[in-house]
Parts: C-alpha cells; structure tokens; sequence
C-alpha cells in the first residue's frame, strides 16, 4: 500500500472509525489512551494492519505510547519506518 | 429504565462507615456479599481499597460511596428486591461502590463491558429488563435515548442518619448476571448467588497468598467473570486494587508494576503472550512482586515456565475457571509447574473435581471424559433459560464444563480442549486440538488452530497458522508432517497463514471470526449488515 501521509492518515483514521460507534468521533488528534479507546485488542490489531499493508515491523521498544497515543502518531512512526532501510 | 450518572467531585475522607448504621437497625446477614464487604470496610475503614497515580479511596469512602448508591436505588418508587441493576462501568472507585451499593439495596448488579457493540447491549437489555442503568459521565453515550440521567455525587451524603432497612437477601439469592456468549450466538446469563460469590472468594484467598498489604495491579475488567473474581477477592481480604490508565501496553503494564509497587498481577493468556513478545519482562526487577495468576485459558507450558523463570523469586500460579463456577475452580501449585507439565493443577478448597463419561459415570485416572465441577461456587444456572441450565448442571449439583480433561494418580487434572469441539469426519469423531497439538508439538514457533469447514456434505478442516515469533512458517514442512502422522480424515484441506489470529472479547481464540476466513466462506453476517452504518 502507498505511504504518503494522507493515504496513511486517511487508511489509519478508517480502521480506528470503523471499530464502533464508540470509535467514529475519533480524529486524528484523539487521544486515544486518554479518551480509553486503545485497548490491547485494537493495539494488536493495528500492529498487525501496519505489520501486512506496509511492512512495517514492531519491535518491543517501538510498542509504546509515544507511537500510539494519536493516530497522527502512529502516522509519523510508520513513515519514519518507511523512510528508513529495512533490516 | 432510570439512568444514573455517578460523579466524584472533591474525595473528601470521613470517618463514617455506614456498617454501624445498618447493624442498628438489624445484625447484618453474614451470607450477603455486601454485608461482608461493609464488615471489612470497617476494619480497613482507613486503608486504600482503590488506589490510582492521583489518589487512592479508602475502604471507608467506597463504603459510604456504596451507601450513596443504595440510597438513590432504594428510594425509587418502583424499587423491588431482586431488581436487576446495569452497571457500565470502567474499573473505578465508581464501580467498585456502584457494586456493593446494588447489592446492598437487595438488587441484582448485571456489569456490562462498557465497549459493549450496540446490538449485543440490545439484547442483553431485554433480557436482564434492568430498571436502572449506572454508568460514569465520561462514559455517558447520548443516543441512549432511555430517560433523562439523574446524577449523584458520590460519598457527599456521609454521615446522614439511616432509615433504611439493611439488605434482606443472603445465601442463594442471586445476587449477579454474568453475560457470557452462547453456543447458540445469543447472550447467556450466567446467574450467581451471594454464597457463589462469596465461597469462590474465600477458596481463592485460601489458596493464593492474598494479604491485607497486597495491591493488585488490575488489568481485567471487573465486569468479566476473571475481573470480578479479582474485585472480591481483594476487597474481602481488604487489600487495594491498583487502577492506571494506557496499560494497553507491555512496556506500561511492568512500568505501572514498578512504579506503583504492585505486589500481584493476574491477567488471561494473552496478555502474558504480549508480555513476552513486546514487553520485557524479567529485564528489570520487580522488588514487591510477590506473586502472577494466569486464568481464561490455556496457556502453553513453555511460555508458562518462561514468565515463572523471569519473574523469581515471585511465584506463577496457572489457574483454571469458569464463568459458570463464578470464576476459579482448579490451580497448579507453582512447584509443580515442572513436574506437571500443562496441568490446570486441583480443584481448589470447596471445589470437587470428576472426569465423566456421557451417562454421569466418574471414570477412572488417565482416561479423558467430560470434566465436571461441584461446590458452592456452581452457578444457579442460565437467567430464564431452564433448558440450558438442565443440559449444563445436573440434579446432584454437578456442572458440565465442557472442557475434556483426564486425571493423574495424583490427583491433578489436564485439559483437552472443548467438547463442543468435537467433528465428526467419515463417522470418525475428530478434536481439532488433536490436529493443532501436531503441529505446535512439531513445530513450537508456530500457533495453530484448526476449523471445520463443510465441502458438500462433508466436514474437513481448515488449518490457520500464526507466527508466535519473527521466524517464517514453512507450510510445506507443516503439510509432511501432518501427512505423515494424521489419517487422511484428520487432514486439512487447507493451510492458511495469518499473522495473529482473532480474539474474542474474552481475548480467546475467536473460532467463529476464524471460521469466516475459511477460503470461500461467507464473509459477511446479515446481521452485521443490520448494524453497520451507512
């Protein structure tokens, strides 16, 4: 999957949205440890989304809150990931 | 249906335990849940029972933020004994009062997770008919379109003289509806008494060294069997809950252990899973830990001997439950954990174990059967369902776990998955564990699950495979090796490799999800077509 930012915010912010309606009222800036959305179903969840479309891989310090606090974040991580070369 | 907002203004620390009040008015009734709860919260009147980063409540503050509830509860003019009360609650001084308060006004608490999807919440609604639904303003959703909430702060009411009578119900009255997913697909409520509760509590505190200093880092919702059983255990020992928010993540959660000196921690299989995949544990002391449970599934034994060996000198308890039983029945003993390896250990006190063939028959040491569960903490059975309740317990108190297990000579039982599991393939009976044991056995990188899937008339399997580490899963070498040691019946059809596999809300392997991966099955419910939005 292409990774510019607004593919990547447009993909992310979708599958956040589309968990619920708890979830649609999200915006890129929610904080989502704060608002309680992320828990560790929807963590895992996105690790593996990001995992398979944009081979992006986790490693334990990279699960953290600072990647995943707002899916602007999250956004951020992953294109400095992609900018990076992969091991 | 009445809905209450319960709001925490200023935590203002009072004296007063309304325990006294009650007791003046008739002795309180040692088999109520409540009463013992209020009994604790005046010995421990002072002591933290919920404790956060911010602030911590004290046992004489929740007690009197229950009173607050039991008031509002019993001051409705429908007000009945036995009424059922929702509480959508996140874990929080709120819950915790929100708890004992229904109780203590003689009504029936039915916790709901508060992410409950809005269908699922439906049914559960019509079900349960609660009269009053008790939620936290941060949790107020506005489409709820029920009544009008009526907001109540709490603890603000300390000292007011009682004139209300103390809770009357006790012993078998039930006390809590449990909602559980149905083999059907329709919510099942699991109905528990105050004895339930209070007998799978105290077996539980006999069994874990569970004191007045522990402080529990919570991660289970209270509103879960597993949760709950936390929740009481730790208030009738008047220990303190250690609340924090964000421990979604591995890194949080040893943090928050360390930084908030917990000295026990219980969570379901996959947490742990996360714990060693993303987290890492062991790397740094934990000095106060003292002990770690795991409960709600089966946990691998070289993952369960990986956390005991990181976290020594704390110990590892493995433990085996049921929503059914109101929480634990059986646990293995930490030194046995070598010894016995993936053992769900013995019944714990008050709990009588017996491996059954189809007719209620014990069967001997070493042959596997159906394992059945008898004690206090046996449930009443299923709310309004006589059906599944006489499928599920016998006359003589015995319930049907469902779960396949055998005993050894010693007395310690092992699992072999679910009986519900069971496949009939060519008229052979198949356990898709006999399969998914293969495999892991062969190949321990690799997590396997497999499902039966119907190719015309016949049932034939479909097995899912997910890494459990960085290495890549050779399907060719999988498919030899089931080739080689499986009759062609117990084949599967297909390999399909997935990178995690999808979990319920119980943070079990969702079968159900799984079996919709299957390549050409139907990908979409009706149902989830009904509640999606445009």
């Amino acid at each position: 999957m292409t990774a510019d930012r607004k593919g990547l915010e447009g993909d992310l912010m979708h599958f956040v949205q589309s968990r619920g309606a708890r979830y649609t009222q999200a915006t890129l800036q929610t904080d989502l440890l704060e608002s309680g959305l992320l828990d560790s179903l929807l963590l895992m969840d996105l690790i593996f989304h990001i995992e398979e479309a944009y081979g992006v891989r986790f490693d334990s310090d990279q699960v953290n809150p600072s990647n995943f606090r707002t899916i602007e974040d999250t956004v951020t991580f992953v294109l400095k990931q992609k900018s990076m070369p992969q091991a | 249906m009445d809905i209450l907002l319960l709001q925490i203004d200023t935590v203002v620390e009072g004296p007063t335990v309304p325990a006294a009040g009650y007791r003046a008015n008739s002795p309180l009734i040692s088999t109520n849940l409540a009463a013992r709860f209020l009994d604790v919260a005046e010995a421990r009147s002072s002591h933290p029972a919920v404790a956060t980063r911010v602030g911590s409540f004290s046992y004489s503050w929740v007690a009197r933020a229950a009173d607050c509830v039991r008031r509002y509860l019993c001051s409705r003019p429908q007000h009945a004994a036995g009424a059922r009360v929702a509480l959508q609650l996140s874990n929080s001084a709120e819950y915790v009062a929100a708890f004992y308060g229904t109780l203590l006004a003689d009504c029936v608490a039915v916790p709901l997770p508060i992410s409950l999807e809005e269908r699922r919440m439906r049914e559960i609604l019509q079900l349960s008919k609660p009269d009053v639904l008790i939620i936290k303003p941060a949790d107020f959703n506005t489409s709820l379109k029920y009544s009008t909430p009526f907001t109540l702060r709490l603890a603000e009411m300390s000292g007011q003289q009682d004139s209300l009578s103390p809770p009357r119900r006790q012993g078998q009255d039930l006390a809590m509806l449990l909602f559980t997913s149905g083999s059907m697909g329709m919510p099942k409520g699991v109905m528990l008494s105050h004895q339930n509760l209070l007998a799978n509590a105290d077996s539980i505190l006999h069994e874990l060294p569970i004191s007045p200093d522990d402080r529990a880092l919570v991660v289970l919702p209270f509103c879960h069997a597993f949760g709950n059983s936390i929740l009481q255990t730790h208030v009738l020992a008047g220990a303190t809950l250690l609340l924090d928010r964000g421990l979604t993540f591995p890194s949080s959660i040893l943090e928050a252990l360390r930084e908030l000196e917990a000295t026990s921690f219980s969570a379901v299989p996959e947490v742990y899973g996360m714990l060693l995949k993303y987290g890492r544990l062991g790397e740094r002391p934990l000095p106060a830990l003292r002990y770690m449970t795991v409960a709600g599934g089966e946990l691998r034994h070289d993952l369960a001997a990986e956390i005991a060996r990181r976290i020594e000198p704390a110990s590892f308890h493995v433990m085996y439950g049921q929503s059914e039983a109101t929480a634990r029945l059986a646990s293995l003993p930490p030194q046995q954990l070598h010894i016995r390896r993936g053992s769900i250990g013995r019944p714990i006190s008050g709990v009588e174990f017996a491996v059954m063939d189809d007719s209620n028959r014990e069967l001997p040491a070493n042959t596997v059967g159906m394992l059945c569960a008898r004690g206090k903490n046996v449930m009443l059975g299923y709310w309004q369902d006589p059906a599944a309740t006489a499928d599920t317990l016998s006359v003589d108190g015995w319930l049907r776990t469902g779960d396949l297990a055998h005993r050894d000579e010693d007395g310690f039982f092992f699992l072999h998955g679910r009986a519900n599991l069971l496949v009939k393939v060519q008229g052979h009976r198949v356990h898709p564990a006999e399969i998914e044991g293969l495999v892991e056995a062969g190949f321990p990188q690799t997590s396997a699950v497999a499902i039966a899937t119907s190719r015309g008339d016949e049932t034939r399997f479909v097995l899912f495979l997910a890494p459990r580490d960085d290495r890549p899963i050779d399907v060719a070498k999988i498919r030899e090796a089931c080739q080689k040691e499986l009759p062609p019946y117990k084949q599967p059809l297909h390999y399909e490799v997935i990178e995690r596999f999808p979990l319920t809300s119980g943070y079990k392997i969702d079968r159900a999800a799984l079996a919709l991966l299957v390549p050409g099955a139907r990908r979409v419910q009706p149902d989830d077509i009904l509640t999606q939005s445009p």
